[in-house]
């Protein structure tokens, strides 16, 4: 028979936690800790691996230094930032537009949400090739279908913002219903009495959404916007499968020029500092939007 | 398909003895459940299966007795592939190819029974040649060969990665010219392999091997593949190939008729081909990267004038052409949507061009050197399969390199899947001089690759980015132009060229 122990912060228990905890650790330092840590040391130094005998050369901030000088890279921020700027918003209105459409407990709902689950489980670079052949100027099915309905045919991936809008497209297709999941878990969790009551005070449905369910799932977009937004910092496959960086630059992101200077290039250090910097942004996001995230919560206590 | 064979006799110079007694395997190396035997005394195979002698023959003639059942699509290809040191032609024949690949002599035939060797092409004809080899290479030596490929676009960065670590995961790679210089510390030197094998390298285009496979007084590969780029072009629209690449943009020009989505040209706009497209005209408008010193020269007016030149030439271009891989761009050729085609015409044109299931211009098109212009200069594709250094079976390796580029095997390539090869002696052989693939024989000579030092990959790769951003509008000249001599020259200066290597290409 279990006999219940009343927790206590004793020495045993906190042992006994770590205990727990350290084979986690031990795993996460392994993998990630002492990766990123090299990751930092190798930012100091000058480091090409397509050099026969080449060995890490301190160069101190040189590798940092050169970030603000590359105009490429510059490009490439400006486009992340266009594409986040652009997907992340639509993602979130799509997904909190679908999720109220779906937040009713009847057998539809529940099949539509399943289906909706289609685009994100498909894997990027199937996405990407996917997209890629229906976009087709000539083959493609959304040009045929634009002509069917007597538009032209579009070269979708041919024209600089076009191309960057299909990257969007593609981005929103897929994520939308990730999006519109975690919002629908989120209204699902507002108690019903609390919508009873706005209801019985004489409240719109516009009125219901506005201030009560938008305010009462906050903490839950904060949280869903800081994912695809460092989501869409991270965007690779599909950026690479669909127009490759191109044409021209129009779509290259930050991974894509990360990954060439690192696996193209080989040039570790400078690949090191700028991987670095992008860790950092990141983990600066996240903070503003976990800090912002915190906020609401307590307000709203 | 279902072939099958009957009675097989080879007659010698005086007599003539069956080899297939209709009854068993008897006298046949077979792999087991490959082949087997019908009740009216017929072998049968129902895929493409290998079987072979275990008897060795000098000089014979082979009577082959088929019977073919309703679908078959194909016959079986005899293969008389000699062991040992190689037969001298009688007096008085054709000139033969030179001596075949296999090892060395009977006693080591098979000598790599059990091993397994993995070889790493670019997705293209040159892998689906591999694996042919790979099936004979099995066949002749005991030795499994796996395949792998990848398309060009990720190629150079997965064997770097596994030759720059000595990671010893492939045996065999297929190295494109342009990282010669980059991959060369990395690789077995072949020569002296060659030497001890008494490996006949004269065949060998000079032009090409220099420029493929031989570093820095190294033999880091054999050269298995290589196209001078050429164009294609309709032979009913153009009855005289432009000169210049002025006569060339009015020719577009003339012929492109939007309202029916016909084009001028057909050019692959993606940024790894697009630079091949501008370096061909820049070189043969006079241009040049840099002296052979290495100072640049980049900034010129040759540089500018090409890069005009390719921007109009795009507007006479199917406006997805920005956006367009090598197939897209060969395929809206071969579909008869252009008059001309600058992407590479071996990676399809030339295999299907005259293939009515996937062409409709049958017998409407031919192949030209670009634009002669000034100079004449066109690029070289070509491809050297080496042996990295850190491969874990180079005997196994060195004998598959040398099934890959004997003169048997190119020509079997050829045949089957159009690729050109650069031994001299393949140029003589009828069904090469006779083929539409004959005009690029001259321009091997002329041809020539960009930088293929270390500093090579950056500099290729700024050039595709400001040709490709100025020609689709987000750069203009100067920043184009520009950013090419900067980026230059920060690549050579943080990978200088190795003492001595002066630039002999452009």
């Amino acid at each position: 028979m279990l006999i219940p122990r009343q927790i206590q912060n004793t020495f045993s228990d906190r042992m006994l936690s770590w205990a727990f905890l350290l084979p986690v650790v031990a795993i996460l330092t392994v993998t990630a800790l002492i990766p990123l840590l090299y990751g930092v040391y190798l930012s100091f130094h000058e480091y090409r691996l397509n050099i026969p005998g080449a060995r890490p050369a301190f160069i101190g901030l040189r590798n940092y230094a050169s970030l603000f000088a590359d105009p490429f890279l510059r490009q490439s921020l400006r486009n992340n930032l266009l594409f986040a700027g652009l997907a992340v918003p639509l993602e979130l209105a799509l997904g909190l537009t679908l999720a109220m459409l779906l937040c009713d407990a009847g057998k539809l709902s529940r099949m539509l949400t399943t289906l909706l689950l289609i685009p994100t489980i498909i894997a990027p670079v199937a996405a990407g090739t996917l997209w890629r052949m229906m976009l087709d100027r000539t083959y493609g099915v959304v040009n045929y279908l634009a002509t069917l309905a007597g538009l032209p045919a579009v070269a979708w991936l041919a024209h600089p913002f076009l191309a960057l809008l299909s990257v969007v497209m593609v981005d929103v297709w897929q994520f939308t219903p990730f999006v519109a999941i975690l919002v629908l878990s989120a209204i699902k969790g507002i108690p019903d009495t609390v919508l009873e009551a706005a209801c019985m005070d004489g409240a719109s449905p516009w009125q219901v959404f506005r201030h009560v369910i938008l305010p009462m799932i906050s903490p839950v977009l904060v949280i869903v916007i800081m994912i695809r937004m460092i989501d869409a910092f991270k965007v690779f496959d599909t950026v690479f499968v669909l127009t490759q960086g191109g044409p021209g630059n129009a779509t290259e992101m930050l991974p894509n020029y990360i990954y060439r200077q690192g696996i193209r290039f080989f040039n570790v250090g400078y690949t090191s500092a700028l991987a670095v910097c992008f860790i950092i942004a990141m983990f600066l996001a996240s903070w503003i939007f976990l800090h912002l995230r915190n906020r609401m919560l307590l307000r709203s206590r | 398909m279902l072939v099958v064979m009957t009675a097989l006799a080879v007659c010698g110079f005086s007599k003539s003895e069956p080899l297939f007694n209709g009854r068993d395997f008897a006298g046949w190396r077979v792999e087991p459940g490959s082949w087997a035997i019908e009740p009216d005394g017929v072998m049968r195979a129902d895929e493409d299966r290998i079987i072979r002698t275990e008897e060795r023959f000098g000089r014979f003639a082979l009577d082959l007795d088929l019977k073919f059942k309703k679908g078959a699509k194909a016959a079986p290809e005899p293969e008389a592939t000699p062991v040992g040191r190689p037969v001298p032609p009688p007096a008085g024949s054709p000139a033969s190819a030179p001596a075949a690949s296999e090892p060395a002599s009977p006693e080591t035939a098979r000598k790599h029974e059990g091993k397994t060797i993995t070889v790493l092409f670019m997705s293209s004809v040159y892998a689906d040649a591999a694996r042919e080899t790979a099936r004979r290479f099995e066949a002749a030596t005991g030795c499994k060969a796996e395949v792998v490929d990848f398309p060009y676009v990720t190629l150079h960065e997965k064997e770097l990665l596994d030759i720059a670590t000595d990671s010893g995961t492939y045996d065999v790679i297929s190295i494109a010219c342009q990282w010669d210089g980059e991959f060369a510390p990395f690789m077995a030197d072949l020569a002296p392999l060659a030497e001890r094998d008494q490996y006949d390298l004269s065949d060998f285009n000079e032009n090409v091997f220099k420029n493929a496979g031989k570093w820095a007084g190294k033999t880091m590969g054999l050269p298995h593949a290589n196209t001078p780029y050429v164009m294609a072009y309709r032979t009913d629209l153009v009855p005289e190939f432009p000169a210049t690449w002025e006569q060339y943009l009015e020719i577009c020009k003339k012929l492109t008729d939007k309202s029916r989505g016909f084009y001028g040209t057909s050019v692959p706009g993606l940024k790894e081909q697009l630079n091949g497209v501008w370096m061909i005209r820049h070189w043969s408008m006079g241009g040049r990267w840099a002296d052979e010193n290495w100072n640049l020269t980049i900034d010129s007016p040759e540089t500018r004038r090409s890069l005009e030149h390719l921007k109009q030439t795009l507007e006479y271009a199917d406006p997805a052409a920005p956006a367009w891989g090598l197939q897209e761009s060969i395929a809206a050729f071969l579909q008869g949507n252009a008059a001309f085609c600058e992407a590479w015409p071996t990676l399809g044109v030339t295999l299907d061009g005259d293939n009515p299931q996937k062409s409709k211009i049958v017998g409407k098109w031919a192949l030209h050197e670009f634009p002669h212009d000034k100079t004449g200069k066109t690029m070289l594709s070509a491809w050297d399969v080496g042996i990295p250094r850190g491969a874990k079976n180079q005997g196994a390796a060195w004998d598959f390199v040398r099934m890959y580029v004997s003169a048997e095997s190119q020509l079997k390539f050829f045949e089957k899947f159009a690729i050109l090869s650069p031994r001299k002696s393949f140029w003589r052989q009828d069904v090469v001089k006779n083929s539409k693939s004959a005009p690029m024989e001259p321009a091997l000579d002329r041809a020539v690759v960009w930088w293929r030092i270390s500093a090579g990959t950056v500099c290729e790769t700024a050039v595709r980015d400001a040709v490709a951003s100025y020609a689709t509008g987000q750069w203009d000249l100067d920043k184009a132009v520009s950013y090419m001599k900067t980026e230059f020259q920060k690549a050579l200066a943080a990978n200088p060229p190795e003492p001595g290597i002066k630039n002999a290409g452009l």
